[in-house]
């Protein structure tokens, strides 16, 4: 298997290249504000280079990969103790491929199952606006689903990064903008669509040659679905069940973690300290939650070093990206496997994303020293604390 | 009789139609739902139904973008904020406020921006209501969601309002979640029900929230009553088992009510148990408060007077709250309240203003009332050795001020009750007014008591420990001032009770400083210069004991005053604090003794005066006399010696 490192750094690339498609699809979409007929015009700049064989492949292979590295993430969990934002993309991301499949589907294989199916933007929206709105709900809600779960992803992995200071006021809206307005250029372009059905009969019977054309395959493409979903929902339900197989078997031993300030946290052995500090409700920075790409959640050990996991390569590297000293460790990656473990952590709870773009900012001085120098009246130590 | 009679078969009647009528909604409801369906789909099959949702999918990235901009920005100090370790339960409060602002902005920002945004589609028909009552119902679950979390706080316990356990809090916060969604679907899932026609089912779902709302209530108090301790908690004179019997049967009642149609009652019984429960929250809340910060800073008496009134203050509002919505309840018009015909309607009104005004004359008594304790605490103790303080006068003072303001407040206010609640008090008035004279002139030593009396303190005459005599010469320390008379303590015991009005000239022993004279009679052969240097140099020599110097104004200092025959009487005086002048002229006669007598020299002494009478008949008597008076004759009379 390939190492954890190489997994995330796949996933994040193949889910960028994912995103990269869905923002020219929506862009292309986006144009149906102006006319349906600017559509046309736009549609080689945003879609062809992905209608190539290169471009075919390449999004193939990372949808594909995309997903099963996904999936292998949830059976990899050890907890659910995650931030709502990941709650929420990993939910939207179980969601994605029984909504999309469809669309996919018709417009892919449709043209491979019978001649003469032209599958474009007018004829999409036509189905969608006058044959068979359900599906149109059904394709609204996988846009705002993928996008939702492609931006958080995004946005996490960009705010960490030094360039985010000058290109993050730029990007954000148009992370919000992409999908307004290629909601917008929908709603607009069914309007001119059902304008057109009613008003250009030879337009209409086109159109319906189409669709009758998708309803002679409509049982073969039902069938690959049927297929699909079913593969789908096999590897979803192993990846879940592994998850909880793992959960339940879990080794019921509990283990104590004591934090700066006289915070205890319990939980069972075995996850990291982060996720401890998440299920006792402890306030601890975590950017990236939890990812090993921020540093935020970096932890000084004081005592119990040797009670836990052994730092891994995405961890060593993101320590040294913050210039973090000896006997410093991810809370995130660091798993527990012992009693007498004691931190403190490095960043306050409030660190946001600058603490890991701007590592130097955000370091305070060497913790203090709590026992008193040797050599010092007794009597004096008090005094001079106070 | 007869009218009462009819009015409850009215009563029954309409409980049985609405019986009748929740049965028939019953029946109703299945081809209801399967009309809705229809519609539904029918709706969503068509362009009409696509143009809704796509508008109301971008309504929710334009709430969901700008409140995520919001927190990009706002959430680091909300993480500060839940990591805050506040010193005092003030300061959570505060921190807790901050953070319920924060979210509550937050929120605000998501419903704003999609009300406002909504006005820039052009809705398909009908469509424009879902999306309002949609918008509603996010709004009400996640206000509901904010305010439980300020006072449960379940995932940041140093924030939390209401002591209770990090379970305790969680399991709350979640029960009351579940009664809001189920009341949120109640509400506006049977409103958009209802406004697609299908009315039988919109019934039902109103029932079965308002049944499951029941239930979850019961529940919650069962498994309240399971958890309480065993151990009884203090000024909790009920055990816990009637308690929860009479919650269960308030929840029982208030939903038959409601289901026999009795809506306004039900709802009435609603907000008076949320009244109640609110102030038995905020009392608590208020007195976690006020406990903490007395140790936090021991003589903070502010914070108590603070506490004081902010809980009357918050018992006000909640009353006010309260009464304002049963008003509305009962479509009692409350600013039209005194002009409305309703006999009901009028009554009502007053009950409600005559209350708001016990309230609020409850808070200025609490308020005036801490005011004054707090400063009598802070005066200290009212006498300092033996003297009156500086604050004695306030000390006699305050009291009384405290009760007369008492008197006139609540006097008042319940005048203007009655007079609220329709009572004329004029002629009540005018009864005292006679009653009044009557009295004055029967009481007029007491009247002049009163006044003098009151004058005697404004004046500043005497206070509490003072040494005082009277004009009709009654000496004492004063030990007690009341409305009408002084009680003086008589330094052999008795205790005077004087009546200003007869107290005349008063004269006060204990102001300022006392000028002590005493005579010491010496033998005319001393020497007039040589004593007084002698008594100036005891003077000095008490300044330096600090016990003495400390009570001794002016040192000790004499000089000749009178020469008789035989003798010269030196007068001495000093000047020290009122009270202390016996001491310290025991204490100067002592040391001049002893000063004396290591001068060689003594007091006169009465032997002297028999030589005197008996001079002529006897030469040697004087020798013989002075001898036994054990003075060496010599330094008695050295002019005889002479002779
Ligand atoms: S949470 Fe980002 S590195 Fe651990």
């Amino acid at each position: 298997m390939l190492p954890t490192i190489w997994m995330r750094r796949l996933r994040l690339v193949t889910g960028l290249v994912l995103m990269a498609f869905v923002t020219s699809h929506l862009g292309l979409l986006a144009m149906g504000i102006a006319s349906l007929h600017q559509i046309d015009v736009w549609y080689p700049y945003f879609m062809e280079p992905w209608e190539g064989r290169v471009g075919e492949t390449l999004l193939c292979f990372s949808a594909f990969v995309h997903l099963v590295l996904g999936l292998q993430s949830i059976a990899a969990r050890r907890t659910l103790a995650m931030s709502r934002t990941d709650a929420v993309q990993l939910f939207l991301a179980l969601l994605v491929p029984p909504l999309l499949i469809g669309h996919v589907l018709t417009l892919r294989i449709t043209g491979e199952l019978t001649s003469g199916f032209e599958a474009g933007y007018e004829f999409i929206l036509s189905v969608y606006w006058s044959f068979a709105p359900l599906y149109a709900i059904q394709q609204l809600l996988a846009l705002i689903v993928i996008w939702a779960h492609a931006a958080i992803g995004f946005y996490g992995f960009m705010v960490l990064r030094p360039i985010w200071k000058r290109i993050g006021g730029l990007v954000t809206p148009v992370l919000f903008a992409v999908p307004i307005l290629s909601l917008l250029g929908f709603a607009q372009g069914g309007k001119e669509t059902v304008d057109r059905l009613a008003a250009d009969p030879a337009f209409r019977q086109g159109i319906e040659a189409s669709w009758q054309r998708v309803g002679e395959v409509a049982d073969r493409l039902m069938r690959i679905e049927t297929i699909f979903l079913s593969i789908y929902f096999a590897a979803a339900g192993l990846a879940i069940g592994f998850f909880l197989f793992r959960f339940l078997l879990r080794s019921r031993a509990t283990v104590h973690v004591a934090y700066d300030g006289g915070a205890v946290a319990t939980g069972p052995k075995g996850l990291s300290i982060l996720e401890l500090s998440r299920t006792n409700d402890i306030p601890h920075a975590s950017v990236c939650s939890g990812r090993g790409r921020c540093g935020t959640c970096r932890v000084e050990i004081v005592a119990g070093a040797e009670r836990l996991s052994p730092a891994v390569a995405i961890e060593t590297r993101t320590l040294a990206m913050v210039r973090a000293g000896p006997g410093v460790r991810l809370a995130c990656q660091a798993l527990v496997l012992g009693e007498g473990v004691s931190v403190v952590r490095v960043l306050p709870p409030f660190a946001d994303a600058s603490a890991a773009r701007e590592p130097q900012e955000w370091v305070t001085e060497p913790a203090p020293v709590v026992a008193a120098p040797a050599g010092l009246d007794t009597e004096t130590v008090p005094e001079a604390a106070s | 009789m007869n009218a009462y009679m009819m009015h409850l078969m009215a009563a029954l009647s309409e409980a049985g139609g609405r019986i009748w009528r929740l049965a028939d909604d019953l029946l109703g409801a299945p081809a209801d739902l399967t009309g809705l369906w229809h519609h539904l789909t029918r709706l969503v099959d068509s362009d009409v139904g696509v143009r809704g949702f796509t508008y109301m999918l971008i309504l929710l990235v334009i709430g969901v973008g700008l409140e995520w901009l919001f927190w990009t920005y706002a959430l680091p100090s909300r993480q500060a904020i839940e990591a805050a370790e506040p010193e005092t339960p003030r300061r959570a409060l505060v921190l807790g406020l901050q953070r319920l602002g924060l979210r509550f902005a937050g929120l605000l920002l998501f419903v704003g921006s999609i009300v406002a945004a909504t006005s820039g589609f052009v809705w398909p028909p009908g469509i424009q209501d879902v999306v309002v009552t949609l918008t509603l119902a996010i709004l009400t679950v996640r206000f509901a969601g904010l305010v439980s979390d300020f006072f449960l706080a379940p995932r940041t316990p140093r924030l939390r309002l209401l002591r209770m356990t990090p379970q305790a809090a969680k399991r709350a916060s979640k029960g009351v979640a579940a009664v809001v969604y189920v009341l949120a679907a109640g509400i506006f899932l049977a409103e958009l029900v209802d406004h697609a026609g299908a009315v039988h089912l919109a019934s039902i779902i109103r029932v079965a929230a308002a049944v499951l709302t029941a239930v979850l209530l019961l529940g919650a108090i069962a498994a309240q009553s399971r958890a309480r301790p065993r151990v009884p908690r203090r000024g909790r004179r009920l055990p816990a088992s009637p308690l929860a019997f009479m919650g269960s049967c308030f929840v029982l009642g208030v939903l038959a009510l409601w289901l026999i149609g009795a809506d306004r009652a039900a709802a009435s019984l609603i907000v008076a148990a949320v009244v109640v429960g609110a102030e038995v929250v905020l009392r608590d809340m208020v007195e976690a408060l006020t406990r903490s910060d007395e140790e936090a800073s021991e003589d903070d008496t502010v914070a108590a007077v603070v506490s004081g009134i902010v809980l009357r203050l918050m018992r006000l509002l909640v009353a006010l709250v309260g009464l304002g919505i049963g008003a509305v309840i009962w479509g009692v018009p409350i600013l039209a309240m005194e002009g409305g015909d309703s006999m009901g309607g009028r009554l009502a009104g007053r009950i409600l203003g005559a209350i708001a005004l016990l309230l609020i004359t409850d808070v200025i008594w609490a308020a005036a009332k801490a005011a004054i304790d707090t400063k009598l605490s802070r005066l200290g103790p009212m006498a300092l050795e033996g003297r009156a303080g500086p604050n004695a006068r306030l000390g006699t003072l305050l009291p009384l001020l405290r009760k007369g303001f008492g008197i006139t407040l609540w006097t008042l206010a319940l005048l203007s009750t009655l007079s609220i609640l329709g009572i004329e008090i004029t002629p009540l008035l005018a009864g005292a007014g006679v009653i009044g004279i009557a009295l004055g002139f029967g009481a007029q030593t007491l009247v002049r008591d009163m006044l003098s009396g009151m004058f005697f303190l404004i004046e500043d005459v005497f206070r509490v420990g003072e040494y005082i005599e009277s004009g009709t010469n009654i000496k004492g320390t004063v030990e007690r001032i009341t409305l009408r008379s002084v009680a003086l303590r008589h330094h052999n015991g008795p205790l005077y009770f004087v009546p200003y009005g007869g107290m005349g000239a008063v004269r006060n022993n204990s102001r300022d400083w006392v000028i002590e004279k005493f005579n010491i009679p010496l033998p005319h052969t001393v020497d007039i210069e040589t004593v007084r240097k002698l008594v100036k140099k005891v003077g000095q020599k008490m300044l330096e004991e600090p016990e003495l110097a400390a009570v001794i104004n002016e040192p000790l200092k004499c000089n000749i005053y009178r020469i008789e025959p035989g003798l010269k009487i030196f007068r001495c005086k000093f000047q020290s604090l009122p009270g202390q002048q016996f001491t310290v002229r025991a204490q100067a006669y002592r040391r001049i003794e002893t000063a004396l007598k290591a001068a060689g020299l003594g007091f006169a002494d009465n032997a002297q005066k028999l030589l005197v009478e008996h001079q002529g008949t006897n030469e040697s008597a004087p020798e013989t006399i002075s001898t036994l008076a054990g003075v060496p004759p010599s330094m008695l009379n050295p002019g005889a010696a002479a002779t």
